[in-house]
């Protein structure tokens, strides 16, 4: 018994030690470099690519079929996996990156791109991505990528966009019909837009049945809702140099002014201070609600049921004497540090850049392009909500990138629905504020 | 007294050994790291090793009014539970276990069923049930009695009262089971010797049952009290510590330091401070249970 113990224990050791040693690798198929590298690419590998969200059934099919397509290209196969947004993948993500283990390339939320970047953890692009392709960004884009902080990284591109995820203002044709309200154009100023939200306020006949209106749902739980209005007046949520909180201001308290009309008012639906926009849509598509400001996927949404081709427009963002500004917040693509694969992931990362990939992902998923040479596509050229949000785009702004950003957001959002439920003045909102988002960045230091 | 010997007590603490090495790996192990990460600077997103800062996340912590705010939350939670859930459970398990009542099987199944349910898809139904939109489920009963919609949990009054309101629906039928254990435990013949005196219900009560329900009552006590302090799913889900700092607790404090803002040193000292203020509750309890 002892011995045949012992010549178990044996077989199973051995066997784990094969199970353990490195599989021997492929004989290397040699590829051209990819620009700005010297090396050629070796090919004949599996990378892996992880996105944040992308997981709906239209955007994860889409991207799928361009993977394959990337395959069938280049031969490097590609292991692509989506992680839904309410399962917190930048979690997932961090864990794999301190435990050494991660994707060659992710899609992640900006401004997680940065954070990661301050703690080095992103490969810089530019050493693999061509200068077409970085010329090809839609304006914005082709800035925000770029880091500024301390170290090798200081100037270098650390991220890509997938989309050109910016906001605007969308509307119900029928309600403004019925309000006898004039469609919004694109130079529709602040003053106005506050002025038709209150006319589209209150009870109207809508396709033959009485619905109660609010004229613009926005909401308090998002920084995306009240950030452009305070943009237009000049405010800003932190110095220029990043390094302490400007919210104190009177450009910021003129635009949290403007924003809280909206709910003295009585323009947005109850339970605004915190309700979710997914509700405010739900309201919206039942006639209840005017106007909104979201992503583009909201309107792509809309337009799935029947009736809206005609009833639903898309304006613009109003404007503060000529200044207006759209909340731009896109998903972008990252290389780690620790990627095994970078040249072939970039090589991945480019293919999605391409003008076909970006049209193809446009056209299903609804996004804006993140390259110009897209927008030339007739099927994008054409299409008046492509166009809107691409214009939207061209005032577009990022929310404040520090490593703290997560905590300035929560910040922020405590602070408005308290006033908003009258627990603080707006001077003592201002300055509580800002007294704790110079705690965080002095935490954060 | 059993006197094993040395070869015996070998064999007693090999067995031992599997429970230990699981105990000190995933609890005592992660346990004692968190005390030293909360003496430490610590990002999730780094792979640096962590900076020895002394007690300065304390500090920080108590100078947050994000903290303090989310002390005071956890304990107005937890006060308003505990109290509602115990006395709730028992008024159940006393009205199932009487001889009046038929169909006890049902009952005990009825009241169950919330606890074996999972929180979040539970939650979901209550930001449903809950919602601020006047059509929603609740407020169309209200409009039903000519009473104007409630914001419910989009309003800072009223976001607290509906997640102890979701915590005491899920939590009733488990303190119900556990009291009616007690009940059925208690024997017969205390009763029937009591009957002989003229003692009436509420006397036979206070006298007789709740004194021989106080093991189960120090029982739930203690975990009634650890799992308000751990409150985390619906808040998360319903309200996500909001409107303003309405509903944030301390574990969604935590979470939030720690996995959104990657702070894992405030995170791994808002944890050892649960960590104290439970065993502190716990021992008070406990005596309090000898007395």
């Amino acid at each position: 018994m002892k011995k045949f113990f012992a010549l178990f224990l044996v077989v199973a050791m051995v066997l784990s030690f094969v199970a353990c040693t490195p599989t021997e690798e492929p004989t290397p198929t040699q590829e051209p470099a990819v620009e700005g590298t010297k090396e050629p690419v070796d090919t004949n590998v599996t990378i892996r690519f992880w996105q944040a969200g992308g997981d709906t059934a239209d955007a994860q099919a889409t991207m799928k079929s361009l993977v394959e397509a990337f395959t069938a290209e280049t031969g490097i196969k590609v292991d692509y996996q989506t992680y839904p947004w309410g399962a917190n993948p930048h979690t997932s993500f961090q864990t794999a990156i301190v435990g050494g283990d991660v994707a060659d390339l992710l899609i992640v939320g900006s401004p997680f791109d940065y954070g990661l970047a301050l703690e080095g953890q992103v490969a810089p692009l530019d050493e693999y991505i061509s200068e077409e392709t970085k010329a090809d960004l839609q304006g914005v884009f082709a800035s925000e990528g770029v880091f500024h902080g301390e170290g090798e990284l200081d100037g270098k591109f650390i991220s890509m966009p997938l989309y050109g995820g910016t906001r605007t203002i969308y509307y119900n044709k029928a309600i403004f019909d019925a309000a006898g309200v004039a469609y919004p154009d694109t130079s529709w100023t602040m003053e106005e837009f506050l002025e038709n939200s209150k006319k589209l306020t209150g009870e109207f006949e809508i396709g033959g049945e009485k619905k109660t209106v609010y004229g613009f749902a926005t909401s308090a739980k998002y920084a995306s809702q009240y950030l452009p209005f305070i943009w237009n007046f000049g405010g800003e949520i932190l110095t220029q140099d990043n390094s302490a909180a400007a919210v104190n201001s009177e450009e910021w308290k003129a635009g949290v002014e403007y924003f809280l009309q909206f709910f003295e008012e009585g323009v947005t639906p109850p339970g605004s201070e915190a309700m979710d926009l997914a509700e405010q849509l739900a309201m919206f598509m039942d006639d209840q609600v005017a106007m909104m400001c979201a992503t583009v996927d909201y309107v792509t949404e809309i337009l799935k049921n029947e009736g809206w081709d005609a009833k639903l427009g898309v304006g613009a963002m109003p404007n503060n004497n000529g200044i207006a500004s759209s909340y731009v917040g896109a998903d972008v693509f990252i290389i780690p540090a620790i990627a095994k694969y970078p040249a072939q992931a970039a090589m991945l990362l480019e293919y999605l850049l391409r003008t076909d990939s970006q049209v193809k992902y446009a056209q299903v998923v609804g996004f804006t392009p993140a390259v110009k040479s897209a927008m030339e596509d007739p099927s994008i050229a054409n299409d008046p909500v492509q166009l809107a949000f691409a214009n939207a785009l061209e005032d577009g702004k990022y929310y404040a990138k520090v490593s703290c950003s997560s905590d300035i957001t929560t910040i922020l959002r405590e602070n408005i629905q308290s006033l908003l439920a009258g627990n603080m003045t707006l001077d003592e909102y201002a300055a509580d504020a800002e007294a704790r988002i110079n705690q965080a960045l002095a935490e954060a230091e | 007294m059993i006197v094993a010997s040395k070869r015996e007590r070998f064999g007693y603490y090999l067995f031992l050994l599997p429970a230990f090495v699981v105990f000190t790996t995933f609890i005592f192990g992660p346990m004692l790291y968190s005390f030293y990460l909360s003496l430490c600077k610590y990002s999730l997103v780094t792979t640096n090793n962590p900076q020895f800062v002394g007690f300065k996340n304390y500090l920080d912590l108590f100078k947050n009014t994000q903290f303090l705010t989310a002390v005071k939350n956890t304990m107005i939670f937890t006060l308003a539970l505990v109290p509602l859930t115990l006395f709730g459970g028992l008024l159940v398990a006393m009205g199932i276990n009487s001889k009046l009542i038929k169909y006890k099987r049902f009952y005990k199944i009825c009241y169950y069923i919330p606890y074996v349910s999972s929180m979040v898809a539970v939650s979901y139904v209550f930001k449903i049930l809950f919602s601020s939109r006047p059509d929603a489920a609740m407020n169309a009963l209200l409009a039903a009695f000519g009473v104007a919609p409630i914001e419910w949990l989009n309003s800072a009054d009223w976001a607290m009262i509906i997640i102890i309101l979701l915590s005491f629906w899920k939590q009733l039928g488990y303190v119900m089971i556990i009291y009616l254990g007690g009940l059925l435990a208690i024997p017969e013949d205390v009763y029937e010797a009591v009957s002989l005196d003229p003692i009436n219900g509420p006397t036979m009560l206070t006298k007789i049952t709740l004194p021989l329900l106080k093991p189960t009552t120090m029982f739930l006590l203690v975990t009634e009290v650890i799992n308000s302090f751990q409150i985390f799913t619906p808040v998360h889900v319903m309200t996500s510590g909001g409107p303003g700092m309405a509903t944030t607790t301390l574990v969604t404090l935590l979470y939030e330091k720690g996995f959104k803002n990657s702070n894992m040193g405030q995170a791994s000292a808002i944890a050892v401070i649960i960590f104290f203020a439970l065993l502190l509750l716990s021992i008070i309890q406990n005596n309090l249970d000898k007395e």
